[in-house]
């Protein structure tokens, strides 16, 4: 299968400019700067019915075409590469790579929406990226593809570098964008939306990093030849990350709709040490887990939807057995806690006390009156908040509770019997 | 205007109004602790939560301190979904509270205690460890932290930011590890850090001053405008057994809005509070009943007349000041005040000119008299002494002209702040009031005239300045059928100062504007 | 003290400086260069102390309590010295799939320091980090931000060796490290 995105995976070292020319990079950056008009950038994107693969999976043109067209004042292109949904890591391995594919993304994603200044915003953990970018761009500076004229087309262009400092919520585009600008990591109240108010006040879209390194090939090869790849709702290919208990973990370019059982099965290798599977997560911490009879789901946002859950980022984690759901459970609850900003009551509270009662499980403290507890946290916090958090630390423990609920009851209680032995052993031994 | 609907009943607010605010047009509850009208909303302490109803549609939870009126909105206070939301709000946030309330200084105002009461489900379901954080540590002058009782509504951090112009306030941590904090090793320096005690909804952030002082329910209150400098916030005076423990800002959006500085605020709790008051009279030295202290100024002003330069004060209600003028005029060799020195104010409600009623004794017209002129005078042989109704005025005056005979009217005999000065030996010493002790009217710097209300009763004995000026006026055999026939001092006040109308009890709440004083008159 | 002998430097040096002055210019509101500052007065002092936030507030005109709260807010921001080499162990899922317990378990062996804790002679610090984007190739331990992937207990015990051994610029000897250990 020929690929778009995952060519220079196996590379040592990140593609330099030169090489990256002789592989025909930067033509198309070239002929959007020198030939055509922002609209026709976006009716491209738009066509093709590219979708945002940071996890929320909006349509990207359509984002783009919610830029205001007549501006007084500058507008920004923000990409988010603050990759750190547990399970994703398929942005750092474009960035580490292959930066410039990401690079001419970024170029034509700004001139898309009349944008002459990019911020990219990388986590701060990714300082290998981040130098692997920071070079690319010298390069580009060096060759006079950014700067004041790009490809001579009197337009100037420039792409800040911006590392984070760790915070998973910056991965909310409201949250990076106050992080951009030197606050703390709280998701912003929409509205006003960042293509109105976003990054310094001004109108900015934020788009996710293998979002905009898809966009090149869309302008190369054009949005019919893009739909012939992936489902008919999402098109394309997707950077489908395999982790967890698996024989060849990586990461996976392969059409969206790919099941996960191929992912896990045929490319990953499957289980790790011919174990059986307990569980798989299809797409990142937030997505939760699901049975292993599930894994002949087609890895697409509305195939997953119907499951209950998300396809999120494509990061399939696998649980193989030996792995109880309830430490699994426990791990992402802890995760979450230690994540959220914090701002929001309910976010800030219902994360930190569903963890203390996944806690309580794992230690053989759980109560059948804590399932409708966990529940009223879950109801008492979802769609409750200023952003979508809640839904994230909801996901692995909701899903626990709905499909393997009896086995968290059944952990806890043997845990307890073994408390109690060992409690018993220090009271009377 | 926008006319929507809340539980059914329509109402008319002007666009951009929040939610909160158009429900409380109807007397419709909506608890919030983020939200306040003073502050930018930051939606995020999720407590606000309403139903928009839009038909053929399922009903929408949201926060209405950030939705704004809109004409044919359809809200619901009381859907099952927004009901059930707050309640989660509420439990959420008891979680980790200490809940501590016998030994918190809050309880009985307290926002989490009120709304628990009124939007909680009534149990707790909290049965894990509480978190551990900061008890009553100092974050400033007067201002204790209590990080556990904290429920993060970040109003505190938002005034000292937006109103107070100083940052010092933040958040500190991520996450449930979220506190209040200042920059390490460096607490509030503001004007405005009372104000922090009030508008914090719980019991998170309380006034050393008031700290185990009284059980709020305990507290008797009374309206009453701030004597700090002459903006004359607008106050409460709380009092237990006569004593004042608390002031606190009452909104007037004409004056102070929702606050007051820490001047006004502290200094009349030492002010109400004064040390070393006087409750009986002197004459020449001997310590007489205050009526025979007061007839002994009747007498000697009588007797003396044309010869004592009479110098007002204004801590003096306006009443007082108006009968002071028409009683003492005719018996003084001059009868003025000394305009207050000003400092710089803090460019927020500080005026920086400490004399409350100075507008007061500039529109009834009587003369301004620079210290150093009044001192000039007093000095003069045809004056024979000063009457002073401000003990640190008259000692400076004093200084400039030795050996001249005092009459003071204050609460205390001497006020010297310097114990090398010269104590000051009034001749006659009339015990006086304190602002706080009457009825009676201030007008600020911008023409607004408040009313003070009673909050303290004055020492057993006391001849308050009203009768004591009504003495002076009965053995001058002055008539004061003037006002005899008025309904009210405030009555013929408001007339003396060509704006007739009103008697004390009509002054509404929040004041009321005069006409830009005449320089005619001022002069 | 942050370092075996190291001497902890007092006086920002001007090149920094100027560096941190530069960065305000990326910007169209000086504050958005505060993280950037934050990030390279920790490269340089290994933590931030109150002096450097002051500095950092005064560069981006932010009053040193709101920058104090973004440092609280950011994990990878330290108020206290760590260890000249501060190992931060994933936690998260993949990486505790695939043995995290067992690296901390081994790094506990060695040094005898449990997360949170420093070696005695100030050479090392650990701590458990959330997710790190190694998750297809765990267990992974950053140190500065270097990633040292695929970790068996024998691959820590010969990087912490190589670490014992590694004096001279910090940095260097962390990609000396990684080098190594990708060869």
């Amino acid at each position: 299968m020929k690929t778009y995105l995952s060519n220079e995976f196996a590379r040592r070292d990140p593609l330099l400019l030169v090489e990256a020319q002789a592989k025909g990079r930067y033509q198309q950056a070239k002929r959007v700067f020198t030939s055509l008009t922002p609209e026709q950038v976006v009716d491209e994107v738009k066509n093709a019915g590219l979708r945002g693969r940071g996890g929320a999976w909006f349509p990207t043109g359509i984002k783009w075409s919610f830029m205001p067209k007549e501006l007084k004042g500058p507008s920004y292109l923000v990409i988010n590469a603050d990759e750190g949904e547990p399970g994703t890591f398929k942005d750092r391995q474009i960035m580490e790579k292959d930066p410039h594919l990401l690079l001419e993304g970024i170029m034509i994603g700004s001139f898309a929406i009349r944008a002459q200044t990019a911020f990219l915003y990388i986590r701060g953990e990714y300082l290998t990226a981040h130098d692997a970018l920071a070079t690319a761009i010298a390069e580009l500076e060096a060759a006079g593809i950014l700067g004041d004229s790009a490809f001579g087309s009197g337009r100037p262009m420039r792409i800040v570098l911006h590392r984070g400092a760790g915070a998973y919520i910056c991965g909310e585009e409201t949250a990076l964008l106050n992080s951009l600008e030197g606050r703390r990591g709280e998701p912003r109240p929409k509205p006003p939306f960042p293509a109105v108010w976003g990054a310094f006040g001004r109108p900015t879209s934020v788009n996710n990093v293998e979002t905009l390194a898809n966009v090149p090939a869309i302008l190369e090869r054009g949005a019919a030849w893009f739909k012939t790849m992936g489902t008919a709702q999402a098109p394309g290919h997707l950077l489908f990350g395999v982790s967890g208990a698996v024989e060849r973990p990586g990461c996976y370019e392969l059409p969206l709709g790919t099941t996960a059982r191929e992912l896990v099965e045929k490319h990953a290798g499957g289980v790790k040490g011919g174990k059986k599977m307990r569980a798989f997560i299809p797409g990142g911490a937030s997505t939760g887990f699901l049975p292993p009879d599930r894994l002949d789901v087609p890895m697409d946002p509305e195939s997953l939807r119907k499951e209950g859950t998300m396809l999120g980022t494509g990061g399939i984690i696998v649980i193989p057995e030996g792995i109880e759901i309830v430490d699994a459970a426990r791990v992402f609850s802890r995760f979450f806690r230690h994540e959220t900003c914090g701002q929001c009551s309910p976010c800030r509270e219902g994360s930190a006390w569903s963890d203390q009662v996944i806690g309580r499980f794992q230690n053989g403290e759980g109560r059948a009156e804590d399932f409708a507890l966990l529940e009223d946290i879950m109801r008492g916090s979802k769609q409750r908040t200023i952003c979508v958090f809640p839904e994230a630390f909801a996901g692995p423990l909701g899903s626990a509770i709905k499909h393997f609920r009896s086995e968290l009851t059944q952990v806890s209680a043997q845990r307890a019997v073994g408390r109690a032995a060992t409690e018993g052993t220090a009271l009377h031994g | 205007m926008a006319e929507l609907t809340i539980d059914g009943r329509k109402v008319e607010v002007p666009p951009g109004t929040n939610l909160i605010e158009a429900a409380r047009k109807l007397a419709i509850e909506i608890p919030y602790y983020c939200y306040h009208p003073a502050l930018a909303p930051v939606g995020s302490c999720r407590m606000c939560q309403v139903e928009i109803l839009d038909a053929g549609k399922p009903p929408r939870v949201t926060i209405a301190c950030r939705t704004e009126a809109t004409n044919g909105l359809n809200v619901s206070t009381t859907g099952k979904d927004c009901v059930a939301a707050r309640a989660a709000t509420l439990e959420f946030l008891l979680a980790n509270h200490p809940l501590d309330c016998p030994i918190c200084d809050k309880a009985g105002e307290c926002d989490l205690q009120n709304f628990t009461y009124r939007h909680g489900n009534g149990v707790g379901r909290f049965s894990e460890p509480k978190r551990d954080k900061l008890k009553h540590e100092p974050i400033g002058d007067h201002i204790l932290l209590d990080q556990e009782r904290c429920i993060l509504c970040t109003r505190c951090v938002r005034f000292m930011g937006e109103y107070a112009k100083s940052p010092s306030l933040v958040v500190a941590g991520r996450g449930d590890r979220n506190v209040i904090a200042i920059f390490p090793g460096e607490p509030i320096h503001s004007n405005y850090e009372g104000n922090l005690a009030d508008i914090c909804p719980v019991g998170a952030l309380t006034l050393k001053e008031f700290r185990f002082k009284s059980r709020v329910w305990d507290l008797d209150t009374e309206e009453s405008v701030c004597t700090g400098c002459d903006r004359n916030c607008s106050i409460l005076l709380e009092t237990k057994r006569n004593r004042l423990l608390r002031v606190r800002p009452r909104v007037n959006l004409a004056v102070n809005g929702h606050f007051m500085c820490d001047k006004g605020r502290f200094g009349l709790l030492e002010a109400y509070n004064p040390q070393g008051r006087e409750e009986l009279g002197f004459v020449k030295g001997a310590r007489v009943p205050a009526a025979q202290a007061a007839a002994a100024l009747a007498s000697t002003l009588t007797a003396e007349r044309g010869k004592w330069l009479v110098i007002l004060s204004a801590r003096l209600t306006a009443e007082e000041l108006l009968l002071a003028k028409s009683v003492l005029a005719p018996l003084a060799r001059q009868l003025a005040y000394v305009p207050t020195s000003a400092t710089d104010g803090d460019g927020i409600l500080y005026t920086g000119r400490a004399a409350a009623n100075e507008e007061a004794l500039e529109r009834l017209g009587i003369a301004p008299l620079a210290e150093e002129a009044a001192t000039k005078l007093l000095a003069e042989p045809a004056t024979s002494g000063l009457l002073a109704f401000d003990a640190t005025l008259a000692a400076r005056l004093l200084a400039g002209a030795k050996g001249k005979r005092l009459a003071l009217v204050d609460v205390v005999r001497d006020r010297a702040a310097d114990a090398a000065a010269a104590p000051l030996a009034a001749e006659i010493f009339v015990p006086g009031t304190l602002a706080s002790e009457k009825d009676g009217t201030f007008i600020n710097f911008d023409g607004v005239l408040q009313r003070a209300r009673r909050a303290q009763r004055w020492p057993q004995g006391t001849v308050a300045e009203t009768a004591l000026l009504q003495e002076i006026a009965a053995a001058a055999k002055q008539e004061l059928t003037a006002f005899a026939r008025k309904p009210d001092l405030t009555f013929a006040l408001l007339e003396a100062l060509g704006q007739p109308g009103a008697t004390l009890a009509q002054i509404p709440e929040d004041g009321l504007r005069l006409a830009p004083a005449l320089e005619a008159a001022k002069a | 003290m942050s370092g075996s002998g190291e001497a902890e430097p007092k006086v920002l040096p001007e090149g920094i400086l100027a560096e941190l002055r530069a960065l305000t210019a990326h910007y169209p509101q000086k504050r958005g260069a505060l993280l950037p500052i934050l990030n390279r007065l920790q490269e340089w002092r290994g933590h931030l102390a109150p002096v450097d936030m002051r500095l950092a507030g005064e560069l981006t005109g932010v009053a040193p309590a709101d920058v104090f709260s973004v440092v609280t807010f950011y994990t990878m921001y330290r108020q206290r010295p760590a260890g000249r080499f501060p190992l931060g162990v994933c936690r998260n899922i993949a990486c505790w799939i695939n043995g995290s317990e067992q690296i901390v378990a081994t790094v506990k062996d060695e040094l005898g320091i449990a997360p949170g804790e420093t070696t005695a002679d100030g050479r090392f610090s650990l701590e458990e980090v959330e997710c790190l984007g190694s998750c297809g190739t765990g267990p992974c331990l950053e140190i500065d931000s270097r990633y040292f992937e695929n970790l068996t207990p024998d691959k820590v015990r010969a990087l912490l060796a190589r670490l014992s051994r590694a004096d001279g610029d910090r940095s260097a000897a962390i990609l000396a490290a990684q080098r190594e250990e990708r060869a």
